[in-house]
């Protein structure tokens, strides 16, 4: 009886104590959350206060329509705005930025890297194993070493500022993932059917359109949302490989951080937009996520 | 006859050809964009790089090793150099206590609704780590931060996280330790979870404690998962950047200067590039180094095992 009891006791401790680490780690997003919907006279105050009085959506007009702020509601809130020097313009375009980066990066790395996941899923070829590992490896580098040259380089072609040096880059930081997640998904697409393809006649060009990438589809966007992933928080190559103009969505949440501080709410805005395609594709992803992170250190 | 026979061998040619065909898109994209820009980096490292008008790859003064030398005497890098050995020992050392411990609560048979805690989780994980700086910057701000109100509220005075040296650094490695530990929860949970009763139900009958089914069978099962965190982990340390940037810019002083910041800052504001290669190719060196040795590690006690 009295087991049972301490084993009851026991099992609310354990809840408790998940409880308590699961909201240690989720409460900062939540502040952010709150603080992007309250006034600065809000978030600007000692205690703070954990829910807004009301919900203002003043930061997220200021964040991505700054044209549609009516002039006394822009005196009222930004009184402490005046002191904490500038605010950022519009991040529509940016976003766009973003998109196009993106989509054309993704786009590129599963055009090259799909044959090669094919290769490495299909062929035993001289070399093809520590090709694999070492496509792998690459992931080992640090960024920087490559910025540093290709800053020299892209500056030399003009490419810098534009979209299509970022693409260049991002297509190579992609491969590696790329390839390594479309032979998991390969590897597990029967080769009788694509045998009974190059039995009637037909090349492995024709095998691959019609039969196993259509069955590898799922595995192609998993592959493509990981990709999109990683690539829409990418700050070091974004920062240095673009200006003013053609900045990404990471590079203007570098610019949100002034001398004084940082524009609290706005900025609050704007990584709440953020994270809202990071927080669909961890939902639609999930197992893949972790096998796509851990990826590199799983094959030594 | 022979026209056959030719035709045979080139089928053949072709056949094995085809894998090298299809891997070509590949090589010729990392070739281009890896590893001729490791190279190129490599022959900065020994020349004098300057941007300056009329200067050529080609027509720019050769520097020996004065690069790598200048590094060893250049006590910011050095100092730079021990910012991040601190915070890899610090962060990966509590990341990976934190994270086991978590991860065996979430474990225990009787918890429910796990997915809703996983879930809390890993949201830290989804941040951009850019924006998890700013984040924090809120959070932990002087006059008007919520960690500073808990303080209050604690009775302390407020503790100006950011801006103090001797703050500056343990907030750094704070905010590695929240970005990062979900992420060490998860792939131990899996290991965890992949771990059969058996072996363990067998220990415990033969009349081993739980300490030592412990180290004897829950240990050896979870080495794969142990080396992956502590191996990713340690080379995403060395690599860290984006949450020094948003969260301290490396001050105050320089109390926050990572090695990668150090160098980012040598190379695009003082656009010192062939020092900046240098260093980025010592970092590049120091990553591998340490992989190497935790792979060593992990080998052996797998042989010893």
């Amino acid at each position: 009886m009295s087991n049972r009891k301490t084993r009851g006791l026991r099992t609310v401790l354990l809840h408790l104590a998940v409880a308590a680490f699961s909201l240690a780690f989720a409460f900062p997003l939540i502040w952010m959350l709150m603080t992007s919907f309250k006034t600065p006279r809000e978030y600007y105050s000692m205690p703070p206060r954990f829910l807004p009085k009301q919900l203002t959506f003043f930061h997220y007009k200021e964040a991505f329509a700054p044209w549609t702020i009516n002039p006394n509601e822009l005196s009222e809130s930004t009184y402490f705005i005046e002191e904490s020097a500038g605010r950022v313009e519009s991040v529509v375009p940016n976003i766009f930025n973003s998109l196009i980066i993106i989509g054309g990066s993704v786009a590129l790395a599963l055009l090259v890297g799909i044959w090669a996941a094919y290769a490495l899923s299909r062929f035993k070829f001289r070399g093809g194993e520590n090709l694999g590992s070492w496509i792998l490896s690459t992931r080992m580098m640090p960024p920087i070493v490559i910025a540093i040259p290709m800053f020299w380089v892209m500056r030399r072609l003009g490419l810098t500022g534009t979209h299509v040096g970022l693409i260049l880059i991002y297509v190579m930081t992609q491969l590696p993932f790329v390839i390594w997640m479309m032979k998991g998904f390969f590897d597990e697409v029967p080769t009788s059917l694509e045998e009974s393809v190059l039995v009637d006649g037909g090349s492995r060009g024709t095998a691959m359109y019609r039969v196993i990438l259509p069955l590898a589809f799922p595995g192609i966007i998993a592959t493509a949302l990981f990709c999109i992933f990683l690539t829409w928080t990418e700050f070091l190559f974004a920062s240095v490989f673009t200006n003013s103009t053609s900045a990404t969505l990471p590079v203007v949440l570098s610019w949100f951080r002034q001398d004084r501080g940082i524009l609290w709410g706005q900025m609050s805005a704007v990584m709440v937009v953020a994270l809202i395609p990071l927080l669909t594709i961890t939902m639609v992803l999930q197992k893949q996520m972790i096998k796509g992170l851990t990826a590199g250190a799983l094959k030594y | 006859m022979a026209s056959r026979q030719r035709e045979l061998r080139r089928a053949h040619f072709r056949k094995r050809a085809t894998p090298y065909v299809y891997m070509a898109p590949t090589m010729i994209w990392l070739l281009a964009f890896m590893i001729y820009p490791l190279i190129f980096a490599l022959v900065m490292a020994f020349k004098r790089f300057k941007l300056q008008k009329g200067l050529t790859f080609w027509n720019m003064p050769w520097n020996g090793l004065n690069n790598f030398i200048d590094a060893f005497n250049d006590p910011y890098f050095l100092l730079s150099l021990e910012k991040t050995v601190v915070i890899l020992v610090a962060a990966v050392t509590i990341e990976f206590l934190l994270g086991f411990l978590v991860a065996w609560l979430l474990n225990k048979k009787q918890i429910r609704g796990d997915f809703i805690w996983i879930a809390l989780i890993l949201s830290p994980m989804m941040m951009p780590l850019i924006a998890s700086g700013n984040l924090w910057r809120m959070l932990l701000d002087m006059r008007w931060g919520a960690v500073n109100a808990l303080v209050m509220f604690l009775g302390f005075k407020p503790i100006d996280f950011l801006g103090t040296i001797q703050w500056s650094l343990p907030a750094v490695i704070f905010v590695e330790i929240w970005q990062w530990t979900p992420f060490v929860i998860i792939t131990l949970l899996a290991g965890l979870r992949s771990i059969p009763e058996e072996p363990k139900e067998a220990a415990m009958v033969d009349g081993a404690s739980h300490w030592q089914a412990f180290t004897h069978v829950i240990l050896p099962h979870l080495q794969g998962q142990i080396m992956i965190v502590l191996l990713i982990r340690s080379m995403d340390v060395v690599k860290t950047f984006d949450i020094v940037y948003a969260l301290t810019f490396g001050g105050p002083g320089q109390s926050t200067t990572v090695a990668t910041f150090y160098l980012y800052r040598q190379a695009f504001t003082q656009f010192k590039l062939g020092y900046g290669a240098a260093l980025s190719w010592l970092i590049f060196i120091m990553v591998y180094l340490i992989s190497y040795v935790i792979l060593k590690l992990f080998r052996r006690q797998e042989s010893a095992i």
